[in-house]
């Protein structure tokens, strides 16, 4: 029987953008997307902090804004972001403070309303930033429990010595100092229009939206163009890196180097490498390590994308008995990408699939939201969104081949494990130099 | 204020094998997502067999008569789409969201599945490999693993289909077997007991000539028997005590039986309202009380079922609902029960208007972000159709909500009885 593959691939239907930046400088990007009675905004405002104490202090920032202004206490806010039928967050990562929320279309200035009263006047009490703090230091003592996430600070702090991007999560004793002095001064110093974004998409007329925004943010002002961490050096390697767990019954086997930034010419091609290497479920390494050998639930790798620098992860949690095991198979697939042609039907299906995902990540308003402000904070626009699925239509076997043995060699990752050392260091000390380290 | 509430068409049809058919065109994107929703899970698991409804749905992706293995995901994401399965105790579901030019060749997947899948002992012996690292990286490896779902199951019931760990032992599923499965398959997965949601960006007569043209000639078998999984409700307040060496902090599960959630959606969407005004948000007061006051606790949460659902949990009788604390010391435990106990006492004497108000235009925007996506809207539509027959509720939320006014949270409080309750809790380290 023939199986009917489809002929055509749609192209992507570009959202139509209603742009205007407000006298402060802040840039409003604006959408109508009927789908369902409801607007979702998200508010992108660059910080970037620079010291492992700056990094915990902008956390409790995020966990604080939305704590009480001089107009409305916690609850009261709290409360009316539920009487909107929404919701409003505020998160923080290395180079941003995001506000999200959403809202009934028929209630989006009430939302805006509490959005601008925080913005110009948060008052961050002292009883509930300590509060806050606290509870931000209980839930980083269990994130810090995963060991998905221990793994994961090594490696980051393992590629990035020495740079914010290497920081990972706050430390208790960073937590420790930073009250609400220290939040106010980092609001003071940082939390400003000039260089943000704001993106609301949804049941509502652009221009209308945008003059809503421009309503209840009117008093919110100050500051100068965004100011990015510096670039990093490039990334450290060093030995074969066994973190110690004594009793684990899996190995969480990490991998890391620099990838090409989103606007860097080799992105197209490095992007549909590394989708064939182990970016999706259709690549070798889940070909290999997960439908083969069984050795893992879902081994994969990723890019993900920051301000100043693009990191390239290879992650898989593995039995103890088979880490040298993975770890071989790991390699042998980075070896094979770089050292041996890709084929066409493989490029193809990674082009489709890379292209289709991006199709499908703005069908819905939040999905289209959150991909404008991503792009915005990265300097780029929706055009993005037509522009990468044409350049990866462009990318060769040999373009990808080229980009591979670039950002793909198996000698300029850096290789961390997080398991039990008295099981798997034996497995794989064969395979290169081995430094065992505690927690 | 009127609820906002959503037109999503609804049409539907059933073929002379028994599958039942539900088409939900929307043009606002070129996508479409396809879901198959089979009336099985991990709750009509054989005894000595836990976790095969859950093997079963990986060998579900090893290829059939015409896709060999793993053609079907390079089929899918090959044509820029996303797949998936899922196993929950009363479904198992497969669904693929596509650009829209790739409905074709879903249905076809989907249909070649269900009408001849292939079974083999090197991906059998593969896939429960696969399945115990699934099991190591989500339970055992890590902290809080299976928590509360897995030994809250074992906690408030008795038979073995509602008590059993759905992910399974490994001794069992070590012990799976080739026959096993082909039995599993021609017992559950005919026609006749699925349902096949196709929502997004289609013409609905060109669908449903592509439907009659793949599935049509799968050949009718009965659906099988579905016994009965009640439970007389429980005789008295029950309490657990697990110790987990990855937990670095104490957390519990506080669980209640809840009315059949398909005869009696209205007093469990009661219940959920109830939960959400308790717990929703930093001022809703047992949250406030626990986490932002006294500061007793670090989190407060709530939901339906085993794993949540958005038109009540999508399970029959018997299900459950649970408030989940974490907090920094084990004492705190007995003052976060009587908080509990307090403030559903309140709610249940003095319930505030406003609150109930707030509370459902929140439940009421939070459902309508979900339906937005034709992904989670088929995920939705599907599985009202095939516990309930009655997809068109997938419009009906918003009102139905609508109807819940405090005399219904009254109720609702009335119904969290704390002889009935079932307390889960986790401490760190070893057992003394």
């Amino acid at each position: 029987m023939t199986i009917p593959e489809p002929q055509l691939f749609p192209s992507i239907r570009l959202p139509r953008v209603t742009r205007r930046a407000l006298d402060s400088g802040l840039a409003v990007a604006a959408v109508r997307r009927p789908g369902v009675p409801m607007v979702e905004i998200r508010l992108r405002i660059p910080i970037a902090t620079r010291t492992m104490g700056d990094n915990g202090v902008k956390r409790v920032l995020a966990r604080t804004l939305l704590s009480g202004t001089t107009r409305r206490d916690d609850g009261e806010i709290a409360d009316e972001v539920q009487a909107a039928g929404g919701s409003l967050g505020v998160s923080a990562d290395s180079d941003a403070v995001t506000i999200s929320g959403s809202a009934l279309r028929s209630h989006l200035p009430d939302l805006l309303a509490v959005v601008g009263d925080v913005l110009t006047g948060a008052a961050f009490p002292r009883a509930r930033v300590r509060n806050q703090r606290d509870r931000l230091a209980q839930e980083l003592v269990i994130k810090r429990s995963d060991p998905q996430t221990v793994v994961g600070d090594a490696l980051a702090r393992r590629m990035y010595p020495s740079h914010p991007y290497g920081l990972g999560l706050p430390t208790a004793t960073a937590l420790a100092r930073a009250g609400s002095k220290a939040v106010r001064l980092l609001r003071d110093r940082s939390l400003h229009p000039a260089a943000a974004s704001l993106v609301l998409v949804g049941d509502v007329a652009p221009a209308r939206a945008i003059d809503m925004a421009a309503v209840a943010l009117a008093g919110w002002r100050g500051g100068s163009g965004g100011n990015p961490v510096p670039a990093p050096p490039g990334s450290a390697t060093g030995p074969i890196t066994i973190i110690d767990r004594p009793g684990a019954v899996q190995t969480n086997i990490r991998l890391g180097a620099r990838a090409p930034m989103r606007a860097d010419p080799d992105y197209p091609a490095l992007a549909l490498a590394e989708l064939v290497y182990g970016g999706y479920f259709g690549s070798r390494l889940s070909a290999n390590v997960r439908e083969d050998k069984g050795y893992s639930y879902s081994p994969t790798s990723g890019v993900r994308h920051r301000r100043s620098a693009s990191t390239l992860t290879i992650a898989a949690n593995v039995a103890s008995e088979v880490t040298g095991a993975a770890l071989v198979e790991i390699l042998y697939e980075l070896g094979r990408i770089t050292t041996l042609p890709i084929g066409e039907d493989e490029l193809e299906r990674a082009r489709r699939y890379r292209s289709g995902v991006l199709m499908m990540s703005i069908q819905t308003q939040a999905g289209l939201a959150g991909q404008i402000s991503r792009l915005a904070g990265a300097g780029l626009d929706e055009r993005y969104l037509r522009d990468l699925p044409k350049a990866l239509g462009k990318v060769t076997t040999t373009d990808a081949l080229a980009a591979a043995r670039v950002w793909l060699r198996p000698t300029s990752l850096a290789v961390l494990m997080l398991g039990d050392a008295s099981r798997i260091r034996p497995q794989v000390e064969p395979l290169g130099e081995v430094e065992v380290v505690g927690r | 204020m009127r609820p906002p509430q959503p037109s999503f068409p609804i049409e539907r049809f059933r073929l002379d094998n028994g599958l039942r058919v539900v088409l939900s065109p929307d043009r606002s994107a070129p996508v479409v997502a396809v879901a198959v929703y089979y009336d099985v899970g991990f709750r009509s698991e054989p005894e000595g067999f836990t976790g095969f409804a859950h093997l079963f749905e990986h060998m579900m992706f090893q290829g059939s008569a015409n896709v060999a293995k793993r053609e079907h995901g390079d089929l899918v994401m090959g044509n820029g789409g996303v797949l998936n399965g899922s196993t929950s105790p009363d479904y198992t579901n497969y669904f693929e969201v596509m650009p829209s030019s790739g409905l074709e060749m879903a249905l076809f997947l989907e249909a070649d599945r269900m009408r001849s899948l292939n079974l083999t002992q090197e991906n059998l012996d593969n896939q429960i490999s696969v399945v115990k690292e699934e099991v190591r990286v989500n339970v055992l490896n890590r902290p809080y693993g299976g928590f509360p779902w897995i030994w809250m199951a074992d906690l408030m019931f008795d038979s073995f289909p509602n008590a059993h760990n759905g992910y399974g032992s490994f001794v069992d599923l070590e012990s799976a077997t080739l026959e096993a499965a082909a039995d599993f398959f021609d017992r559950y997965y005919p026609p006749s007991n699925a349902v096949l949601a196709v929502v997004g960006d289609f013409d609905s007569d060109e669908a449903g000539t592509l439907i009659r043209r793949h599935f049509d000639d799968i050949p009718e078998r009965p659906a099988p028997a579905r016994p009965s999984f009640a439970e007389p409700p429980p005789d008295g307040p029950r309490h657990l005590t697990r110790y987990d060496h990855h937990a670095p902090t104490p957390a519990a599960a506080v669980g209640y039986r809840i009315p059949d959630p398909i005869d009696r959606l209205p007093d469990v969407l009661a219940l959920e309202v109830l939960s959400e005004m308790l717990t929703g948000t930093d001022a809703a007061p047992l949250r406030k009380r626990l986490v932002r006051d006294e500061g007793a606790a670090t989190a407060v949460t709530a939901w339906m079922g085993v794993f949540g659902g958005s038109v009540g949990p999508f399970e029959r009788d018997p299900s459950r609902m649970q408030f989940v604390a974490y907090y920094p010391e084990a004492a705190s435990l007995t003052s976060i029960l009587a908080a509990l106990e307090e403030e559903v006492a309140r709610v249940a004497t003095e319930p505030d208007s406003a609150a109930l108000e707030r509370v459902l235009n929140e439940m009421t925007g939070a459902y309508l972000r979900r339906v937005d996506s034709f992904m989670s809207r088929a995920l939705t539509i599907a599985p009202l159709e095939l516990h309930r027959g009655n997809a068109e509720q997938v419009n009906e939320l918003p009102g139905l909500l609508a109807g819940i006014g405090p005399v219904e949270i009254v109720a609702a409080a009335g119904r969290l009885d704390p002889q009935g309750r079932a307390v889960l809790e986790v401490r760190p380290g070893e057992r003394a």
